[in-house]
């Protein structure tokens, strides 16, 4: 009904670079398959072999999907999408849903952005909306006060608006619904935020361009960088986002066509076009798998595109910033949430109309999440597979009073690690020279701190990744027995963890690695060596993650927004200072009254 | 009874915080459909290996 031809390449290029990089996923993943079913062999070919080519298979393929987008990413460039350099026509809303925040740093975000807009000198067709879903009252109050105090600062009468769900029935996606249903009407444009967005006036403007050149443009993503960390642990997560995210990215918009992703916040809708395809129905049922859509996000871009809107994220697009955990609990905690939400999609692939590409987009999600539990699943098979291994036979052919030893396949095996770790180091590595050869790195620190960023980062997800292997294998397993995560409120700040706060954390993880030892030495001592790499972070979990969780001061993971400052960020800085400052004057009135 | 809200105006920062709601637009947001019926998507992989059907009216 809406689609036509736009600048995101005609829908047989897509199918065709889809196509290619699936058929080239499968194709390594089966090379995966063959390697192992050939070392298996060996020693004769069991049931239990096969079971662990399989997972190999799966858990190939996923890597090689991830590892070509960022070939994909670094090979290609999409058209410049269209534009328009007019005046504005649309009347825009900047809705920021909050549940639980802190008012100061939610609200001086929100300054920051206000100032941001009317420095444009565009920012009278922006009013920005705070919807509160906060249940905590002391906070709720807190936020009252606040938002007096946030006109006070801006003079931001008329075009910013506060209100207070009495209840926040969907959560989420319910508190934005709930705002549509009652003032959608009245805006053309609504620029979706997370209470920790932070995004340029300028960057907005440019959305809504685009949006206003494109008449099929339902909605539009912006890729957020994220900003303020301050642990090595956010750090070193900020840097992977400024450093590889773009390229994945990139190779991703190649292969959206009019079915591209939407991640919640940090994107414009068009209110008309959402209204009409994203009222989302609770599911039969109870959580998790039942009852409110979780990740709504994902559902929200698929209808889009179901009633033939173009759904669309455009990696050009700066300015777009966000704040993420600062150590690895926390993130781990937030994982649960999305765990539950992608594994509750499962219920929508069948979902009536729904275009192909947005299935397989559920499907992603869900193997993303699956992904780990498969890696677990193979290592325990292959610490069994002795139990189940027929035994040797020395003497196979009848007659032959020679014993014929069988050749040892251990090539196969070296072989298919060494293809593996390619898989998951090769598209990094690729990205750091690309960086170098185009200028890119210069951001980072230069070509040589950029490589330390990237060598550094390569270890650290290797130590990192069998601990979140476990949280993750927790957190499917708890959604599978029909434990529902709930809506716990994020947690934000500096996030430090003791050593003994990591043991509790984590104690479960050392347990499980003690475990595995323990298995391996009785069951299949030969493989040891190979279990090294995963059981040995997961005894060191407490120390990996506190240690992760200390305040960095390494001069390695710089990145852009660190090396000059975003202007929105300077003004967040700006108005924290004043926020602070009130505070101050308002404890001394308190102070004075009491006296 | 008398009204005394203007005699007794309502607590300031209150009245404020009920000003700064958003405009009253509202716009209809329908639910979708999202769980297909039970049996029907088995019955659309199997509907291929059907022989093909003609309708024996209006011919």
């Amino acid at each position: 009904m809406r689609a036509t031809a736009t600048s995101i390449g005609t829908e047989s290029n897509v199918r065709a670079i889809r196509i290619l990089l699936l058929a080239a996923s499968v194709l390594i993943g089966c090379g995966g398959f063959v390697l192992f079913l050939r070392y298996g062999a060996a020693d004769g070919l069991d049931w239990m072999d096969v079971v662990r080519a399989a997972l190999i298979l799966l858990s190939t393929f996923w890597l090689a999907w991830g590892a070509l987008q960022a070939v994909a990413g670094l090979t290609t460039k999409p058209p410049l999408p269209p534009r328009h350099d007019g005046p504005l026509k649309s009347r825009c809303v900047v809705l920021v849903p909050i549940y639980n925040e802190d008012p100061a740093s939610t609200f001086t975000r929100i300054a920051a952005m206000d100032a941001s807009l009317r420095r444009t000198g565009s920012g009278d067709s922006f009013d920005i909306a705070i919807l509160s879903d906060t249940r905590d009252e002391a906070i709720a109050d807190a936020e009252k006060r606040g938002f007096l105090r946030l006109l006070a600062i801006t003079g931001g009468d008329r075009r910013l608006f506060y209100r207070r769900r009495a209840t926040n029935r969907g959560r989420k996606a319910g508190n934005i619904e709930d705002f549509i249903t009652r003032s959608g009407a009245a805006y053309d444009l609504a620029v979706i935020l997370d209470a920790d967005s932070l995004m340029e006036g300028e960057t907005m403007i440019e959305m809504v361009r685009r949006m206003e050149a494109d008449p099929a443009l339902g909605l539009l993503q912006t890729l957020p960088q994220i900003v303020n960390a301050g642990s090595r642990f956010g750090r070193i997560q900020q840097f992977a986002a400024a450093f590889y995210s773009p390229v994945f990215c990139r190779g991703l918009a190649m292969m959206q066509g009019r079915t591209g992703p939407f991640w919640g916040h940090n994107a414009i809708v068009r209110v008309r076009a959402f209204a009409e395809s994203c009222g989302l129905p609770e599911l039969s049922g109870k959580p998790p798998f039942g009852g409110h859509i979780l990740s709504h996000d994902y559902v929200e871009a698929a209808l889009l595109a179901r009633a033939g809107w173009t759904v669309r994220v455009d990696d050009d697009l700066t300015g777009s910033y966000e704040e993420g955990p600062e150590n690895m609990v926390l993130h781990a905690k937030r994982d649960r949430r999305w765990c539950q939400g992608n594994l509750q999609h499962a219920r929508l692939l069948t979902a009536p109309g729904l275009l192909p590409w947005s299935r397989f987009v559920f499907m992603q999600g869900i193997l993303a999440y699956l992904s780990p539990v498969i890696w677990l699943a193979f290592l325990l098979c292959s610490i069994a597979a002795p139990v189940f291994a027929p035994p040797v036979d020395y003497f196979p052919i009848e007659g032959w009073r020679w014993p014929v030893v069988p050749v040892s396949q251990a090539s196969q095996a070296i072989a298919l690690a060494v293809c593996i770790i390619g898989l998951l180091f090769l598209p990094k590595i690729l990205i750091l020279l690309d960086a170098a050869l185009r200028g890119r790195a210069t951001g980072f620190g230069g070509t040589a701190r950029a490589a330390g960023s990237v060598g550094t980062e390569l270890v650290f997800s290797a130590l990192s990744a069998p601990v979140f292997l476990m949280f993750n294998t927790r957190s499917v397993l708890q959604v599978l027995a029909g434990r529902d995560g709930g809506w716990p409120a994020q947690s934000r700040g500096d996030g430090v963890m003791s050593l003994a706060e990591a043991w509790m954390a984590s104690h479960w993880i050392v347990m499980s690695g003690a475990l595995g030892i323990g298995l391996s030495l009785w069951l299949s001592p030969s493989l040891l060596p190979w279990l090294v790499p995963v059981l040995v972070p997961m005894l060191l979990s407490p120390v990996i993650i506190a240690w992760s969780s200390a305040p960095a001061r390494s001069h390695l993971f710089q990145t852009p927004a660190q090396s000059a400052l975003p202007a929105v960020l300077l003004l967040e800085q700006q108005f924290r200072k004043i926020w602070q400052a009130e505070d101050r004057s308002e404890d001394k009135a308190e102070r004075v009254t009491a006296a | 009874m008398n009204d005394l809200s203007t005699v007794f105006p309502s607590d300031p920062e209150t009245a404020a915080i009920e000003g700064a709601a958003p405009p009253e637009a509202p716009m209809a947001m329908p639910k979708q459909k999202l769980e297909a019926r039970k049996g029907r998507f088995v019955a659309s992989l199997v509907a291929v290996l059907r022989p093909a059907r003609q309708s024996s009216r209006g011919v």
